[in-house]
């Protein structure tokens, strides 16, 4: 029941930041997702490695800040939703664009997001 | 502008809560599958249904926001990500397929929700 309350409200966080970022982003919103996209695949990847190594965190608030915070900030309906968007108004190039920044940019830093997770898991192994 | 961020937000807090639940469903009924059946399921679905609305609700209402607030936050950007980072170490093949796969099938999805 925690965990339902935690992701309740670390994902209305995450929601607001996401609405934030692309309400003042305007026509250029499809940018917006973008960055927030890549932000949350690194984030996602490390803060479930580090965090449990640096701080005391219990598994109920781990999980809303995985599923509520970051999954709430992230969204993938409107990735496929703009590029359908982008690809119906003839601008092909861009959406191409958006759709590879996002697809390689987003792996690129949940990768590097890992790796610097694991930095910390390493470190405590050492102590 | 401050209501357009609080009704992302409320939406972003349903729609988590119906993945998690989801999630947790098909995780239990696909436990043997190495395959991210959960988040492809979720991501495939919210981006046909967000292409639904898109063409069938009137533009610039209140159930139209709430409803793309709700999938904003059903789907996730993020764990597509990770599970392909954390496939790829074990599975390549199926990390290559999970990856490909979620963004073709959820933009076709958003498509077809949007023309039918």
């Amino acid at each position: 029941m925690r965990k339902i309350l935690y992701i309740f409200i670390l994902a209305f966080i995450g929601g607001c930041l996401r609405g934030y970022f692309t309400l003042i982003a305007g026509n250029d919103h499809f940018i917006a997702t973008v960055f927030i996209n890549l932000i949350g695949a690194f984030v996602l990847a490390f803060i479930t490695g580090a965090l449990p190594h640096l701080i005391d965190i219990s598994n109920d608030i781990m999980t809303g800040l995985s599923v509520g915070l970051v999954g709430g900030f992230t969204t993938f309906s409107t990735f496929s939703y703009d590029s359908v968007t982008l690809f119906e108004n003839n601008k092909i190039g861009l959406g191409l664009l958006y759709i590879l920044v996002s697809l390689i940019g987003g792996l690129l830093l949940a990768h590097i997001g890992t790796k610097l997770g694991q930095q910390f898991e390493n470190k405590e192994d050492q102590l | 502008m401050i209501t357009g961020v609080l009704i992302v937000g409320f939406g972003a807090s349903i729609g988590s809560l119906i993945r998690f639940g989801v999630t947790n469903l098909l995780k239990a009924m696909f436990s043997k599958l190495a395959f991210p059946v959960a988040t492809f399921f979720i991501n495939i679905t919210g981006s046909f249904l967000l292409g639904l609305i898109n063409a069938r609700l009137p533009h610039n209402t209140f159930t139209l926001a709430f409803f793309i607030a709700i999938l904003g936050g059903y789907t996730t950007f993020s764990t597509y990500m990770n599970e392909t980072v954390q496939l790829g170490t074990k599975k390549k093949l199926m990390a290559y397929s999970y990856y490909v796969l979620s963004a073709v099938v959820g933009i076709i999805a958003a498509w077809i929700g949007f023309i039918i």
